[in-house]
């Protein structure tokens, strides 16, 4: 029998039910679940937003536990490359969902005696690994490794494991008991620290990589950038990591009447509040660049001025000035950007800020004194960006091959690091993603949902907020549900069968987005599961009776109306789900 | 914010459509506009959706192309936008004055009513018009255009009983949809296809076209278009040289099967057959022990069968189908071609009073050969007044050249009430603003089904627009007709249809209860239907196999296979036979005011062979001439691997002013007849394509 194919369905995934690894359907998941894909971490974002939904906070914190490592953590000072990707943040379509915040309801109402384990995936393999660096790189890595069958061994310079954690990010955003609980839980995997060891030369590391089967350099970034000479430290002047260092672990209290921070980063937001906090008469935090260019988390600008805090945009540090030795102001010089897009001072524009304590929060970069023995050694370096490795079995993770990133970034890299020394040390792929494809009746979700607005984060009052209270008090648990229902699901697939379809316009009448479901001609599936499609143009062809409608997954907000509404039963939601197998 | 205060109003589809929905539309009653329509959820055959075309109604309601207003003509025939907006006080004079003066000169007869299905409401259909033009006395109108074929086929063979309507399909194992297309115009009908086949029904889709329908189905059959009487012939062959026919049924319950048996059928071999309709013999083999061997089957078909010369033939044979194998054993089973001939069974001396013709007996005209009415300097009187309602005469009757030349007459006085401006109202002396379904009251007897409904006005009628009722009222005020029943109000003429000493249909169903439910099922099982039983509405209450109605008409007495051509010479000359069947975005022409529907048609097109294609150059896309010895038309190719060649399938009725010479497939039509009841030969039709 004849047939032309005008109406044959052709699915947009490689596989109808069950579990797959083709890489079309692989692809269908990234592309289709921008919040994860955007996750250097891979958190299975949808999966664990259901759960909270579900009121299932317990698996929740599970779901990230094995994916991020430091769920409760990241709950809080995480800077969120999902939510930017959330497609409910997407033009006309409202606000990102707090997916931190949510994490950090996943913490605040887990079971509290409950110990949270991951499966180790793999029997004891004898291999021994040495991690330099107990932040969170080298902490993620050596979970991942001890997961893999390893036995870990860190070596932290400092008293306590946490890095960054501790000596960089104040208390009144990140309490204390919340980083140990989570380290002792790495521990508890069977990882060693040694604390107070320094590994500081060429022929420490070269013993330790004789000794262990494989080193991971993660030492972080711990060097500060510089201004120029005129700006060493001293007793007025200080760079932000020494400052909150002094504070955070050492308990000094010391601070400057007038202070300025000079930066646009976590750093200098941490800074600034701090020095409020210690008691200084007035912080002014100057940034060379405009508002959108800063790297903070968001609400960060509005808390610092909630708390009296002035930031002051386009305004360079120029020279010190001093009297008898004394600090006794700054000069600075405004800045612009030039038709070139470059950043040039305004000339004439010279100010001055009466100061007696500058904190440098301009970023810092790796210490390369233990490896610059090493030929080449900064290339090395800088591949390992990608390839997660120096030389033989020296490996690297985090910032101290990134350089300084984020808390997520640096975890995503030692998780790929861990992998990278499995295979070095074993042959193996232990870990394969597959996506898990299963035929539902419904989700969850129903059109109302669309207009639940943006829940915000209560805060202490103004006047509590002390060094040590935390400013942030968390979602009550209705508020928590509440917003996860607020997520699109992207993870579920709905799609028209159009030799089902009988075109009675019933769906695109309560379609909400615009073009979520497109008339098309034809069609087309890449390679690599991404699809294409043309729209009809009604002019040159017999409209949409030769056609097909098409859901674009990109743009489907997976409200389910389309799926309700039709009377032919024509579309089919499907729940996929990125699983990683070992 | 200003309070708004919201109702809802039961408001039923009246397009000419099988499925006949039950709306549900908000009104905003501060504002008075009707704000939200929707698809009745609680109907059983709406099911809460409907099709492209009436989920856009709100649109089709507040358009920008609506007659709100009386016009009349102060450019040329045929002519667009000459038109000077009047009273209907002048209309009216101008109208009464005009037709008195015909009446007097030329006698009644020259007064030519013209109606279809604008309109499928019973009252807005045949109710006070049709009083209005007994007490005229004017020339009646054979309203054959569309189903004239299939229905008296049909009465032929079974009476005017109608088989199990489409709620019953589930309840089958084998579904036949016997050239129709019902994704596109029986929409509803889908779902419980889909229930059916969903319990494991083989769903079996016979049409010349690969549709969307037929894309649905397990199996597409594709005869040559007007064979489809041999292919049933050779089924029922093959059906009894395998014995697996119903003897004791045929005996029992139906009129000359013996002979039917012994002579008719032993010619239609699957050899010969398949010769014929261009089917594999084997798969005539496989379809008709398909069908035997099930017991519960059901066969729909629907109307494009019967616009061919030889409809009737082929609709009465497929009907015979089920008498062979005593499908209708199982109430659920059959064949349904309509409900129409039980559904629409009302008391007409009530609602249309024939009486008062007083004894006139007015010449008839079919509606199909109105061109050649007007254009016939023998007929006497010839027609003067042309009185168009319900109908876009110019885009739809057959051979619209010989229609517009006559439209186009300067002596003859033509009046349109329409909703919207068609090009119709191009040809007309006066233009009346007629409303829609949401602005009037009015009783829908479907044809696709038995749910009844009543359609209540949500909102006041647009502009001065009318109803067809409330003009005929007007109308006989300004004649000075003083009968009582001009004045019957539409609510009074729907209760007296209620009757069910008349229907049995009606048995249960009150004006009351419609009202409040919005619908009622027709008493379906009502013992007076119980045909096994009592016996077919037929003289011997026995299915007509033999039948002496077609013998009389020189058809003979059992359905046959008849050849559409027998010119040989006209078939090589012209060697494409056209089919212009219902598109998926207009009813009709009806709906071509939607913007939404226009866009996704926004051009004519034809469905051509590759092998036809390729023969002429043309390419996908590519502008086409359509012509024969009747007319011409335009229209965008559509390569199809799928298309038979020597076939091509055009847009019916797409608007002419919308095509590049103006006029559409109906150009290439002729205004012969088909067998049985006087219908159009719509798809016997041969013609050339080439490229332009």
């Amino acid at each position: 029998m004849k047939k032309t194919t005008f109406m044959q369905h052709e699915s947009v995934l490689a596989t109808e039910n069950g579990v797959s690894e083709n890489l079309k359907d692989l692809t269908w998941y990234d592309k289709s679940v921008p919040c994860r894909t955007a996750c250097p971490a891979d958190t299975d974002i949808p999966g664990y937003l259901e759960a909270i939904y579900q009121k299932d906070f317990d698996k929740a914190y599970q779901i990230n536990l094995e994916d991020n490592i430091f769920p409760e953590i990241l709950g809080r000072v995480c800077s969120r490359p999902c939510e930017d990707a959330c497609r409910h943040g997407d033009d006309n379509n409202g606000n990102s969902l707090a997916i931190c915040f949510s994490k950090r309801a996943a913490g605040d109402y887990k079971s509290k005696n409950k110990k949270y384990k991951v499966k180790k995936l793999s029997q004891s393999t004898k291999k021994s690994i040495a991690i330099i660096g107990a932040g969170v790189a080298g902490l993620a890595c050596a979970r991942e490794l001890s997961r893999f069958g390893h036995n870990v061994h860190v070596f932290e310079k400092h008293k306590s494991a946490g890095g960054m954690l501790n000596q960089g990010i104040p208390i009144f955003r990140l309490p204390r008991n919340v980083i140990k609980r989570e380290i002792d839980q790495i521990i508890d995997m069977g990882v060693n620290i040694t604390y107070n060891q320094e590994i500081s030369s060429y022929e420490d590391l070269q013993k330790l990589s004789k000794k262990f089967d494989a080193v991971v350099l993660a030492m972080g970034t711990l060097k500060p950038n510089k201004i120029d000479k005129s700006f060493t430290c001293n007793e007025f002047v200080e760079d932000g990591l020494d400052f909150l260092l002094r504070i955070n672990e050492f308990n000094s209290k010391k601070v400057g009447q007038n202070v300025v921070v000079i930066g646009g980063g976590y750093t200098s937001m941490d800074c600034s509040r701090t020095a409020i906090r210690l008691g200084a008469k007035s912080v002014r935090t100057f940034y060379r660049r405009d508002i959108g260019d800063l790297e903070i988390l968001p609400g960060e600008l509005d808390e610092l001025k909630n708390e009296d805090g002035r930031m002051i945009f386009s305004a360079r540090p120029n020279k010190l000035i001093t009297k008898k030795n004394k600090l006794i102001a700054l000069e600075l010089i405004k800045t612009k950007i030039n038709s070139k897009n470059k950043l040039v001072d305004i000339i004439g524009s010279k100010f001055r800020i009466k100061t007696d304590h500058i904190i440098l929060a301009i970023g810092q970069k790796q210490d390369t004194s233990i490896i610059s023995d090493i030929t080449k050694f900064k290339l090395k370096l800088r591949n390992s960006i990608s390839n997660n490795k120096l030389e033989k079995n020296v490996f690297v993770a985090g910032d101290y091959a990134l350089g300084a990133t984020t808390l997520i970034d640096a975890i995503g890299h030692a998780k790929k690091t861990a992998i990278k020394i499995d295979k070095f040390l074993m042959g193996r792929d232990l870990i394969t993603n597959v996506v898990k494809i299963q035929d539902v009746k419904t989700t969850s979700r129903s059109l109302r949902m669309n207009y639940i607005p943006l829940h915000d984060m209560s805060t202490l009052n103004i006047k509590m907020r002390t060094l040590t209270k935390e400013v942030e008090i968390g979602f009550n648990k209705k508020n928590s549900t509440s917003e996860a229902s607020r997520c699109y699901l992207c993870h579920y697939k709905f799609e028209i069968n159009n030799t089902l379809c009988v075109l009675c316009d019933e769906c695109l009448l309560v379609k909400p987005v615009k073009d979520c479901i497109i008339e098309t001609e034809k069609t087309l599936t890449d390679i690599d599961g991404d699809t294409k499609y043309a729209k009809i143009n009604a002019t040159k062809t017999n409209g949409i009776y030769h056609g097909k409608l098409y859901i674009d997954h990109k743009k489907c907000i997976r409200c389910g109306e389309c799926e309700r509404v039709c009377p032919t039963n024509a579309i089919s939601i499907q729940k996929i789900e990125k699983v990683s197998h070992a | 914010m200003l309070k708004s205060k919201f109702k809802t109003v039961n408001v039923t589809c009246p397009h000419d459509c099988p499925d006949t929905c039950s709306l549900k539309v908000v009104v905003d009653t501060s504002s008075k506009k009707a704000v939200s329509l929707k698809a009745d959820s609680s109907h059983p055959i709406t099911k809460g959706f409907l099709c492209n075309k009436v989920n856009h109604y709100l649109d089709l309601v507040y358009n920008e192309n609506r007659v709100l207003y009386p016009h009349i003509r102060i450019g040329a025939k045929g002519k667009k936008g000459k038109m000077k907006r009047v009273s209907w006080d002048y209309a009216l004079k101008l109208i009464t004055k005009n037709l008195k003066a015909i009446e007097k000169k030329y006698g009644s007869n020259a007064i030519q009513p013209y109606s279809y299905s604008g309109t499928l409401g019973m009252l807005g259909y045949w109710g006070m018009s049709e009083r209005f033009w007994n007490k005229l006395g004017a020339a009646r109108l054979s309203r054959t255009i569309c189903i004239a074929a299939a229905s008296t086929a049909g009465i032929y063979t079974y009476g005017a009983a109608c088989g199990p309507a489409i709620d019953e399909v589930p309840k089958n194992d084998l579904i036949i949809l016997w050239g129709t297309n019902i994704v596109s115009t029986h929409v509803h009908m889908v779902p419980f296809v889909e229930e059916a086949k969903k319990k494991g029904a083989k769903i079996i889709c016979i049409d010349p076209r690969e549709t969307r329908t037929s894309a649905m189905c397990d199996w597409h059959i594709q005869p040559k278009p007007g064979t489809d009487a041999a292919l049933a012939l050779s089924m029922m062959n093959v059906i009894v040289n395998k014995k697996k026919h119903d003897l004791k049924f045929l005996k029992n319950h139906t009129t000359g099967y013996e002979e039917f048996l012994n002579k008719i059928l032993p010619k239609y071999t699957p050899k010969k057959a398949s010769r014929i309709t261009g089917i594999k013999e084997e798969d005539i083999i496989k379809l008709a022990i398909e069908y035997a061997a099930t017991k519960k089957t059901y066969i729909r078909p629907n109307y494009g069968l019967n616009r061919h010369r030889n409809g009737g033939m082929m609709v009465r044979a497929i009907m015979l189908l089920p008498a062979i194998t005593g499908a209708w054993r199982n109430k659920s089973s059959g064949v349904f071609v309509g409900s129409i001939e039980e559904m629409w069974g009302v008391d007409l001396n009530k609602l249309q009073h024939p009486e008062l013709l007083n004894g006139k007996k007015p010449r008839e005209i079919n509606m199909i050969q109105i061109g050649n009415a007007l254009n016939d300097k023998k007929l006497k009187p010839p027609i003067k007044s042309l009185f168009v309602w319900n109908s876009d005469v110019a885009n739809c009757a057959p051979d619209t050249i010989s229609v517009r030349k006559g439209l186009k007459r300067q002596d003859l006085f033509t009046v349109v009430h329409e909703t919207f401006w068609t090009d119709s109202c191009d040809y007309a002396d006066v233009v009346l603003p007629a409303d829609t379904a949401l602005e009037h009251l009015d009783l829908n007897a479907p044809y696709g089904h038995y749910y009844f409904s009543l359609s209540q006005p949500a909102i006041k009628p647009l502009g001065e627009s009318k109803s067809n009722q409330d003009l005929f009222r007007l109308l006989a005020k300004h004649m000075g007709y003083k009968e009582k029943c001009f004045q019957e109000t539409d609510e009074s003429m729907i209760k007296n249809m209620i009757d069910a000493k008349y229907n049995p249909l009606f048995t249960g169903i009150t004006y009351e209860k419609l009202k409040k439910k919005g619908w009622m099922k027709g008493d379906v099982n009502n013992k007076r239907r119980d045909y096994l039983k009592k016996g077919w509405p037929t003289k011997d209450g026995k299915i007509q196999i033999y039948s002496e109605d077609t013998k009389k008409l020189g058809l003979g007495a059992f359905p046959e296979h008849i050849e559409e051509f027998t010119d040989t010479k006209l078939r090589k000359k012209f060697p494409i036979q056209i089919l212009s069947p219902a598109t998926h975005q207009f009813i009709g022409n009806s709906f071509v005011p939607v913007k939404r529907l226009r866009d996704m048609a926004s051009r004519p097109t034809i469905e051509i062979s590759k092998k036809d294609a390729e023969k002429r150059h043309i390419k996908n896309g590519d502008l086409c001439r359509i012509y024969n010895d009747v007319g011409e038309t335009y229209a965008h190719a559509i390569i199809m691997d799928s298309m038979l060649d020597g076939v091509a399938s055009t847009q019916k009725q797409y608007r002419g002013s919308l095509v590049k010479n103006g006029v559409n497939a109906n150009a290439l039509n002729t205004q012969e007849l088909t067998d049985m009841g006087a219908g159009p030969i719509f798809y016997t039709v041969l013609a050339q394509i080439k490229r332009v």
